[in-house]
């Protein structure tokens, strides 16, 4: 598409300036009165001429004449003046028909083009505002909690945690088991969100680090690690096949995640790379036994938890 | 010969329909499609900011914060100061939503030491006679009020509904603490999540 718009920009290097002349003295008021202006000149030099030549021949031909031009002869060069240019398109017609047409079709030409470069213009930004809207609209998986028991006695839940790994090609993920005093059950993660138009063009995801487990009656400090590296210490979220690492060698991959740490610890690099904040988020709901509970990153920035359909 | 002055007569016609009819057609459909796409990106991209607070003072096992709660027209319309046994602050929020956006409403305010069930209340801090104050702004119609006074009043009274999630932000000791003295906004999206800048 950048070919074809390139190219309808050098044809109509030429011809919008001409077709856009033309249309000028059509089209526009001032372009008229112009034009009129333009004929009134000729035919007053024309008249002034002929006037002239008229009062020189009566010299030459009168000895001792003034050139005096009498009044009916000057209305005669008046008419003759004034219809003279319409007589001669008349005679000349086919050929001011053809000029006409010859410049009509420029300027159609001209707008043809000028209407497809708007298009394929229009296009491009439909296809920009497109990828725009697909990557700020998308969301990953971060974990799903089953809830296995609620112990109403004792008070503790127990569940279920499945991390998800972008791997496609074995969609294994770990799961990890834990139980807690308390109902109102919170997922805690450390959250990087990445600037609009870092995620607009597709450069980033906003990436998750799933930090512990507290509840309501459980505080923070005292909440369940979460288990959520795999054997090379590679966060399950972003681990990927062979077939899926580009632009690297598959070992180096790890060392690649490593360095995505580096954001959380160097303020000035989570700035250069486009980093707009990176907090703590724990979203929480009151758990009930056999539910299913989705946890997703937004685009757009931050965790949301969102209901599966219930077991029971 | 003949053939060739018809196939070029009706080349210029189909030509002259195409330009005339189909194109500004066209052209008007993509203005719409690009009109539609652009609110979208933007609806996608709007943000609320409800809250802003600076951390005053932070010792091995305290810290000492203020509050400020604001409108849609961002005028301030309550504040608290407090200061809390804890290492980490945490800015709990009641995430309902409302047709096809999320709302968020400030819910408690604990820390890392401080089970949340004891953490202290905020809705009392924006609540006028049952309105948030938070989702108020100039001209406002008597639906709109009704309607929020009846999505607060579903959300304070912690109603069991599909439609909310509790949405807590912090920060994190030894990675990415608030810095004293400080200011810093907590921004909500429309599509649930919830950050804290720097300003």
């Amino acid at each position: 598409m950048e070919n074809s718009l390139e190219l309808l920009q050098q044809i109509n290097w030429f011809l919008k300036p001409v077709s856009d002349f033309l249309l000028f003295f059509v089209t526009t008021l001032l372009g008229r009165i112009l034009l009129l202006s333009g004929f009134l000149i000729y035919f007053v030099s024309t008249y002034a001429h002929s006037l002239k030549l008229r009062q020189l021949a009566g010299k030459s031909t009168t000895a001792y004449g003034s050139g005096f031009v009498p009044f009916g002869e000057r209305i005669y060069l008046l008419i003759r003046d004034l219809f003279q240019p319409i007589l001669k398109i008349i005679i000349h017609f086919p050929v001011v028909l053809g000029i006409i047409v010859a410049l009509s079709m420029l300027v159609g030409i001209s707008t043809a083009l000028q209407g497809t470069q708007a298009y394929l213009q229009n296009q491009k930004k439909i296809e920009e505002l497109s990828s725009v809207v697909k990557q700020l609209d998308k969301r990953y998986k971060v974990a799903t909690l089953t809830v296995k028991d609620i112990d109403y006695a004792k008070g503790i839940t127990s569940l279920d945690i499945q991390y998800y790994s972008n791997d496609k090609t074995n969609g294994t993920s770990k799961t990890q088991s834990i139980s807690i005093k308390g109902y109102d059950i919170y997922f805690d993660a450390l959250v990087l969100n990445f600037n609009y138009s870092t995620i607009s063009q597709g450069e980033k995801h906003n990436l998750v680090l799933p930090y512990r487990i507290f509840s309501e009656k459980v505080a923070a400090v005292d909440g369940i690690k979460l288990n959520y590296m795999d054997a090379d210490s590679v966060p399950l979220l972003y681990e990927r096949s062979e077939n899926d690492i580009y632009g690297m060698a598959a070992e180096k991959y790890p060392e690649r995640v490593k360095e995505l740490m580096r954001f959380t610890s160097d303020k000035n690099y989570a700035r250069k790379m486009g980093v707009r904040s990176f907090l703590g988020n724990s979203v929480h709901k009151i758990m009930y036994k056999g539910k299913k509970y989705d946890i997703w990153i937004e685009q757009t920035g931050g965790l949301v938890l969102k209901n599966k359909t219930s077991l029971f | 010969m003949k053939k060739t002055i018809i196939l070029g007569i009706i080349l210029i016609i189909a030509a002259l329909i195409v330009f005339n009819y189909v194109l500004p057609g066209c052209l008007r459909q993509q203005k719409k499609k690009i009109s539609n796409l652009t609110e979208i990106s933007e609806y996608l991209k709007k943000e609320n900011r409800p809250l802003a607070f600076m951390v005053s003072a932070r010792t091995d096992s305290s810290v000492s914060v203020n509050l400020k709660f604001y409108d849609l027209d961002k005028k301030e319309v309550g504040s608290l100061s407090k200061t809390l046994k804890g290492t980490e602050l945490f800015f709990d929020f009641e995430s309902y939503k409302a047709k096809d956006l999320y709302l968020a409403f400030p819910s408690k305010l604990f820390t890392n030491f401080i089970p949340a069930e004891k953490g202290l209340s905020l809705f009392s801090f924006y609540d006028k006679d049952g309105f948030p104050l938070i989702y108020s702004r100039d001209s406002l119609s008597e639906d709109y009020q009704n309607t929020f006074r009846e999505i607060f009043k579903e959300v304070r009274d912690s109603v069991k509904t599909d439609k909310s999630f509790g949405n807590a932000v912090h920060d994190i000791e030894n990675l990415k603490h608030f810095e004293t003295g400080e200011e810093y906004e907590i921004i909500t999206h429309t599509k649930g999540g919830i950050e804290i800048i720097q300003n």
